[in-house]
């Protein structure tokens, strides 16, 4: 099996986000975006988005989000928190640094390397029914 | 996330600010020798660590009632933590709920927040199907 899919896709408004793996062990991020006259989606870019080769255990340590304007990567093994921006298809890369706020007495006792971030929930209990609104 | 805590972030502009901690439930044997020398009961994974709208959830391969080294493990079990809980203030780690100290000296509850629920060893689903897609009248 050539390519592999775990990482859930990201869905951000008309665009989805895959992480894919090849038999290469290096990871790509493939940008779609709906084609509201075709009805699918479009492939729009792929960029590789691991470091180097993924790590053995990437499958529970890569964490891709959803923002309301793009989506944010972390690999395992890589302190640097990444944002492709999908809003005006760019699918520019971002640095996303980490603020401890309150909890300073984390900073630097935390690995960043080794941080696996995983989605909220949206609350659907208070969705809109306007298709416009952004959860 | 890591073994023994799970941290909130919040998300804007480019920046995860970190809003809350979580720590990780462990017994009283561990709190006595700390979390990360004795932890037995949660190993923290991300595969086995969801989020829902007002708990978290977390499988544990130890079940609730288990006592380190006491006892044996019968079962897994998953623990649920609720997002809104308010922890015991005590600013100055004596173990006493501060507002307390001096007068009845509550002692600060650890697992506040959490709840821990075995996961059965066997069951007859079937025989029960009945129940789970059955609505309770009145209710959805």
């Amino acid at each position: 099996m050539p390519y592999n899919t775990v990482i859930p896709p990201v869905f951000v408004q008309d665009v989805a986000v895959f992480y894919i793996v090849d038999s290469a062990n290096t990871g790509y991020l493939q940008f779609y975006k709906w084609n509201s006259i075709s009805n699918f989606f479009e492939l729009q870019s792929t960029v590789q988005a691991s470091a180097s080769t993924v790590l053995s255990n990437w499958q529970t340590t890569t964490s891709l989000l959803r923002t309301t304007d793009g989506v944010i990567f972390s690999e395992g093994g890589v302190a640097t928190i990444y944002y492709y921006e999908t809003l005006t298809y760019t699918w520019a890369r971002s640095t996303v640094t980490v603020s401890w706020g309150t909890m300073t007495s984390y900073t630097g006792t935390i690995s960043l390397v080794d941080l696996v971030l995983r989605q909220a929930r949206d609350n659907w209990q208070t969705y809109s029914t306007a298709e416009t609104t952004i959860p | 996330m890591n073994n023994d805590y799970v941290f909130k972030f919040d998300y804007a502009t480019l920046v995860l600010t970190a809003s809350d901690s979580i720590a990780m439930p462990c017994n009283a044997n561990q709190v006595t020798a700390g979390c990360t020398s004795e932890r037995a009961w949660i190993t923290l994974s991300s595969e086995w660590f969801d989020i829902g709208v007002n708990y978290i959830a977390v499988l544990s391969p130890v079940n609730c009632a288990a006592n380190y080294q006491t006892t044996a493990i019968t079962n897994a079990s998953v623990r649920y933590y609720k997002l809104d809980t308010v922890w015991d203030i005590d600013t100055n780690n004596d173990g006493i709920v501060d507002s307390t100290a001096g007068t009845t000296d509550t002692a600060v509850d650890w697992d506040k927040g959490w709840t821990c629920m075995d996961v059965p060893t066997s069951f007859n689903w079937q025989a029960n199907t009945s129940v789970f897609w059955q609505a309770p009248s009145g209710t959805w």
